[in-house]
């Protein structure tokens, strides 16, 4: 289980999250949906790790990460693997060669060992017979397909999404929320999702959080979300078109 | 006495501004060169504590090394030659021409091959380094290392460091080597000096402390240059723009560096080898 602890968080003036505390129970898949500019990013590569807090813990299987030392917390990170927007694939590498990239580092795998795992990962992104393209020839949607191929590649437990359909045609969002709902099933995966897309977010969550003003507004089950009294969480739902 | 500071800064606002101008940049200097430091020591920690990434370092190696190699050896060729032509036309004048090969040798081992061949680096090697790290950075790339539990420091500086370091002090050689050769065309075939005094006086005058001394400074120059431009890619904010910054001030940053570092390290050297 990750717990977050009153997060406060400024980059020079401005102040992104503000005291924010947030539980991600084990084996479930957590929204956190938020405008644009609300520091879900920000929240993200927190829990990862990557982005120290100004103030507030944060807490992995009851350790705080940011009182491991640098060593230690890069180690720890093999627990995670984060799917990002754009997909960050290592433009010089080809498929095969992002996908291989985390095994060559922390395995001592034979390369026959490497192909097969990495032959099975594009299979069950439906991206067979793509090693050799280099991430520019790829689509926006086969390029998040290899990211999460590729976030997927040292079994981690916990898998970060960051805006996984943005910018992406309805079909296509929907092959990735079922991709990410059939991942998370198969591994019994931990997963943070954070979006904009409310339709998405719902479709796919066991537990959403609704992020404004640097801090949780609204957490719950979907069908508790979409009841909420808030105000601001009617307002975002309704511009969604989600009936509350 | 504050509130007289005060009575002056409000009856003259520009001394205000202006000492507040100077204050934000001398403090930004000191920010920018205490987050350089820590990124240095990082990257001197990583280099014993993490993974060799043998592909890496070989492949920056060539990079760096291998692929600069023609364009030092240009580069040392013709300054061995323009070199040589001056001091000839002028050591002509008081009929000291057998001293060109010694003069240039003495020039080239010391002072001309490790600051000419890190120039050449810093433009060719340096901003390549800051351009790529500096896309990895805003393209989240380096976030996604990381997030594979793999040390950025320690997958993209220390490989770019090591091999910087290793291959100055032959790229210096190559460079020695060749501006040698381009002096002496010019001045046995063209000036027409006699070869046999060309090369006694090489011989009498150039030692091999003259060459350790370059390389030394090639050390020093790889380990600075390198690190500025990494640190300049690493550190990169915003998107292309920011890209191209860090650039220009690697590029920038590093040839003033390896100027004013070559001074020093003359001092030190001068003062090294003379017992």
């Amino acid at each position: 289980m990750i717990q977050l602890k009153n997060i406060h968080k400024s980059f020079k003036d401005q102040k992104v999250l503000n005291g924010l505390s947030l539980e991600i129970p084990e084996g479930k898949t957590t929204v956190i949906l938020g405008p644009s500019g609300e520091g879900k990013s920000v929240l993200l590569k927190t829990i990862l790790g990557l982005l120290p807090p100004d103030e507030g813990e944060v807490y992995l299987e009851g350790e705080e990460l940011y009182s491991l030392k640098e060593r230690e917390l890069t180690a720890k990170r093999r627990l995670f693997g984060m799917v990002f927007q754009n997909a960050a694939l290592f433009d010089s590498l080809n498929v095969y060669e992002n996908l291989a990239f985390p095994l060559r580092i922390h395995t001592d795998f034979p390369e026959k060992e490497i192909q097969a795992q990495v032959e099975e990962k594009l299979a069950q992104v439906d991206l067979s017979g793509r090693e050799s393209k280099l991430p520019s020839e790829l689509s926006g949607g086969m390029r998040k397909r290899v990211g999460l191929a590729r976030a997927l590649m040292l079994r981690p437990k916990i898998v970060l999404f960051d805006e996984p359909t943005t910018g992406l045609d309805p079909l296509l969002t929907q092959s990735i929320d079922d991709l990410i709902v059939d991942t998370q099933k198969r591994f019994n995966l931990t997963c943070v999702v954070v979006s904009h897309d409310v339709a998405s977010g719902l479709r796919m969550a066991h537990n959403v959080a609704m992020l404004k003003g640097g801090t949780i507004l609204e957490q719950g089950p979907p069908q508790e979300f979409v009841k909420s009294d808030k105000e601001f969480v009617k307002k975002f739902l309704n511009a969604a078109a989600i009936k509350t | 006495m504050i509130d007289f500071l005060k009575n002056f800064s409000l009856r003259f606002p520009w001394v205000h501004d202006f000492f507040h101008w100077l204050g934000n940049n001398f403090r930004q200097i000191f920010l920018d060169l205490g987050a350089f430091s820590f990124f240095a020591a990082k990257a001197f920690r990583w280099t014993f504590q993490g993974l060799f990434h043998v592909r890496v370092w070989v492949e920056q190696m060539m990079k760096i090394g291998v692929s600069s190699t023609p364009i030092v050896a240009l580069v040392g060729l013709f300054s061995g030659m323009v070199f040589a032509l001056q001091t000839g036309q002028a050591f002509k004048l008081f009929n000291a021409e057998s001293l060109v090969g010694s003069t240039v040798g003495v020039a080239l081992a010391r002072e001309l091959a490790p600051v000419f061949t890190a120039l050449m680096i810093v433009a060719r090697a340096g901003s390549g380094m800051a351009a790529e790290i500096g896309t990895m950075r805003v393209t989240e790339q380096i976030d996604a290392l990381e997030s594979m539990a793999v040390s950025p420091i320690n997958y993209l500086v220390v490989p770019r460091l090591w091999a910087t370091t290793l291959m100055m002090p032959l790229l210096v050689m190559i460079f020695n080597g060749l501006g040698l050769l381009g002096s002496y065309v010019v001045s046995v075939f063209l000036l027409e000096f006699c070869e046999g005094v060309y090369f006694f006086c090489y011989r009498y005058i150039v030692d091999p402390d003259d060459f350790y001394q370059g390389i030394i400074k090639a050390v020093f120059f790889g380990i600075a240059l390198s690190l500025i431009a990494c640190y300049q890619g690493y550190s990169t904010r915003g998107g292309a723009e920011g890209v191209g910054k860090a650039t220009t001030k690697a590029v920038v940053y590093g040839s003033v560096c390896v100027l004013v570092m070559n001074y020093f390290l003359a001092i030190w050297l001068i003062e090294w080898f003379r017992y």
